[in-house]
C-alpha cells in the first residue's frame, strides 16, 4: 500500500489538480456574458468527459469478461463504473449549479442534462445489480446489463432530442469558438483529472483484486 | 444574482464528492488489511 | 431427451416422439404450458389487473383532470401504470421454474435456450396484452378521453411498446433471479434500461390521441428499439441460462 510509485502517483496527479485549479480560476480570462460562474466549466466538462470514458472502459472490460471469462477483466470493470458514478455525480451536481444564476433554472430536460442522468441511473442499477446478486456469476450478469446499458445509449439520446424542442441550447458546443487560454484551463483540467481518474481506478482495481484472493482463500479453507 | 456563491459551491462540491469516494476506499482497505491480519492469524 | 416441459402427455408424447424437436416446437410448447397454467390459476392476470386498477383509481383522484388536459397527461399515466403492473407478471416468469428444477432441466438438454426466453416472452406479452385490453376502456371512461388522432395507430404502439417492455423485462427477470431480494432488483434495472421504449410509447401516445402531429418518429424509434433489444436477449439469453 504505502509503495513509493504510489507516493509518486499521488503527489503528481495533487499537482495536477492544483495546476488545474490555479488554470480555472486564475490564468483563464473572465467570460464576457456570463462572468466569473463560467468557470464552473473548467470541472465540469472535464469530469463529463472523464465520466464518459470510463463507462467505455467499464463496456470494453465488459465484453473482454464475457469472451475470456477473466477476474481481472470483471475487477477493472467494476473499479471503471464505480469511478465513472462518482465522475457522473459530479457532472450532474456542477451541471445544476451552474445553470441556476445562468439559465435561472435548476434543471431542464435537456439532451445532454438528461441522457447524462440516465447514463448515472444505468451505471447506479450496474453497482446495485453487483451488490445484491449472490454467489459467483456477479460478473457475468453485470457485464451483460453493461452491454445492455451501452445499448440503450443511442435511444436516449435520439428519444431526448425529439422529445423538448424548446430547450436552452447549451452555451458551449456547436460554436467552438473558445478561447485558447479558456482551452488550455479545460485540457489541464482533463488531464488533471484523467490521472485522479486514473489513481482512483487503480487504487479501486486492487481493492477488488485482493478481496477476491482472500474470498479464494476462505473457500479453499473451508474446503480443506 | 451574485454569481460567484455559485462558482465556489461547485468548486467544493466538487472536492467534497472526491474526498468521500477516497474516504470509503480507504475505509475498505482499513477493512481487507483487517480480514488479511485474521487470515494470518489462523 | 427428458422433455423440458411437462403438461398434458399429449404435448409430452409429440416433444419426445421427435428425435430433434425444433427450436419452434419447443417455444410453443413451453408457451402452452405457460398460458394453461395461468388459465387454470389466473394469478398473475388477476394481480396485474387489480394493481393497475388501483393505479388508475388513484391517479384519478389524485388529479381530476379536464378532458383538455387528460389527453396530454393520460399517455403518461396509462404506459406508467401498465409499467408497474407488467412488473408483477414479469417477476413470476422465472419462480414455477426455479422451484421445480425446470431450469436445470433445461440447461442439460439439447433444446436451444432462446426457444424458452421466445415462449417466456411471448407468454409475457399476451399477459400485458390482455391487461391492457382490459384497462384501456377504463382509463377511457374514467378520463373521459376521446381520441382525436387516428386511433388504429394506437393498436400498434402498444403492441410495439409491450414488446419493448415484456423482451427486456422477461430477460432482466432471469438475471434477478440470481440476486438477493430479486423482486425488488427487477425494476431497479428495468427501469433505466427503458426509459426511452416508455418515453417514446408516452410521446407517441399523446400525439395521437390530440392528432397535434405525427408519430411516425416516436413509432419508428420503438420498432428499433425492439429490434435492438431482442437481438441483445437473443445473444445474450444463452449466457445468462448457463451461469451457475
Amino acid at each position: 500500500m504505502k509503495s513509493p510509485v504510489l507516493i509518486a502517483v499521488v503527489v503528481v496527479v495533487l499537482a495536477l489538480l492544483a495546476f488545474g485549479l490555479y488554470q480555472a480560476l486564475v490564468v483563464a480570462p473572465t467570460e464576457q456574458t456570463m462572468g466569473d460562474v463560467q468557470r464552473i466549466f473548467y470541472y465540469h466538462v472535464p469530469s463529463a468527459w472523464t465520466a464518459f470514458l470510463l463507462f467505455f472502459i467499464n463496456l470494453i472490460a465488459s465484453i473482454w469478461y464475457l469472451i475470456g471469462r477473466s477476474g481481472d477483466a470483471d475487477a477493472l470493470a467494476v473499479a471503471s463504473a464505480e469511478v465513472g458514478v462518482v465522475f457522473c455525480t459530479v457532472v450532474l451536481i456542477t451541471g445544476p449549479i451552474w445553470a441556476r444564476p445562468v439559465w435561472g433554472i435548476w434543471w431542464t430536460w435537456d439532451v445532454r442534462l438528461t441522457s447524462t442522468l440516465v447514463l448515472w441511473l444505468i451505471y447506479v442499477s450496474y453497482l446495485m445489480l453487483r451488490r445484491f446478486s449472490t454467489g459467483g456469476q456477479t460478473p457475468l450478469l453485470a457485464a451483460v446489463l453493461a452491454v445492455f446499458g451501452f445499448a440503450v445509449v443511442p435511444f436516449v439520446y435520439l428519444s431526448i432530442r425529439f422529445f423538448r424542442t424548446q430547450h436552452p441550447q447549451p452555451v458551449i458546443g456547436g460554436g467552438g469558438s473558445l478561447d485558447p487560454a479558456m482551452w488550455h484551463a479545460v485540457l489541464w483540467n482533463w488531464l488533471a483529472f484523467l490521472a485522479f481518474a486514473g489513481l482512483l481506478c487503480w487504487l479501486r482495481y486492487n481493492l477488488e483484486r485482493k478481496q477476491r484472493g482472500i474470498e479464494e482463500t476462505l473457500a479453499l479453507e473451508a474446503l480443506i | 444574482m451574485n454569481p460567484i456563491p455559485f462558482l465556489y459551491a461547485a468548486y467544493i462540491v466538487t472536492g467534497v464528492i472526491h474526498a468521500v469516494y477516497l474516504l470509503t476506499l480507504y475505509t475498505r482497505y482499513q477493512k481487507l488489511k483487517r480480514e488479511m491480519q485474521d487470515l494470518e492469524r489462523k | 431427451m427428458s422433455a423440458p416441459v411437462v403438461l398434458s402427455e399429449a404435448e409430452v408424447k409429440e416433444v419426445s416422439a421427435s428425435p430433434a424437436p425444433t427450436s419452434w416446437k419447443i417455444t410453443t410448447a413451453s408457451l402452452s404450458k405457460d398460458l394453461w397454467l395461468e388459465w387454470r390459476s389466473k394469478d398473475a392476470i388477476n394481480s396485474m389487473i387489480f394493481f393497475a386498477l388501483l393505479v388508475v383509481v388513484i391517479f384519478s383522484f389524485s388529479f381530476d383532470p379536464t378532458a383538455e388536459e387528460s389527453r396530454q397527461i393520460v399517455g403518461g399515466l396509462i404506459w406508467v401504470s401498465f409499467l408497474f403492473a407488467a412488473i408483477v407478471a414479469l417477476n413470476q416468469t422465472w419462480a414455477r421454474e426455479i422451484r421445480n428444477q425446470v431450469l436445470d432441466a433445461y440447461r442439460v438438454s439439447p433444446a436451444p435456450p432462446n426457444a424458452l426466453f421466445l415462449s417466456k416472452a411471448l407468454g409475457n406479452f399476451l399477459f400485458v396484452t390482455v391487461l391492457e385490453a382490459v384497462m384501456a376502456p377504463l382509463f377511457m371512461i374514467f378520463y373521459n378521453l376521446k381520441v382525436l388522432g387516428p386511433a388504429y395507430l394506437l393498436l400498434l404502439i402498444a403492441a410495439l411498446g409491450t414488446w419493448a417492455l415484456v423482451v427486456n423485462g422477461t430477460f432482466f427477470a432471469a438475471i434477478s433471479l440470481r440476486t438477493r431480494s430479486r423482486e425488488v432488483m427487477l425494476p431497479l434495472i428495468l427501469f433505466p434500461i427503458s426509459i426511452p421504449a416508455l418515453l417514446a410509447m408516452v410521446e407517441a401516445t399523446k400525439i395521437v390521441l390530440t392528432g397535434e402531429s405525427a408519430a411516425k418518429f416516436w413509432i419508428v424509434l420503438l420498432a428499433v428499439y425492439d429490434l435492438v433489444f431482442t437481438v441483445v436477449c437473443l445473444t445474450l439469453f444463452e449466457t445468462v441460462l448457463n451461469a451457475e
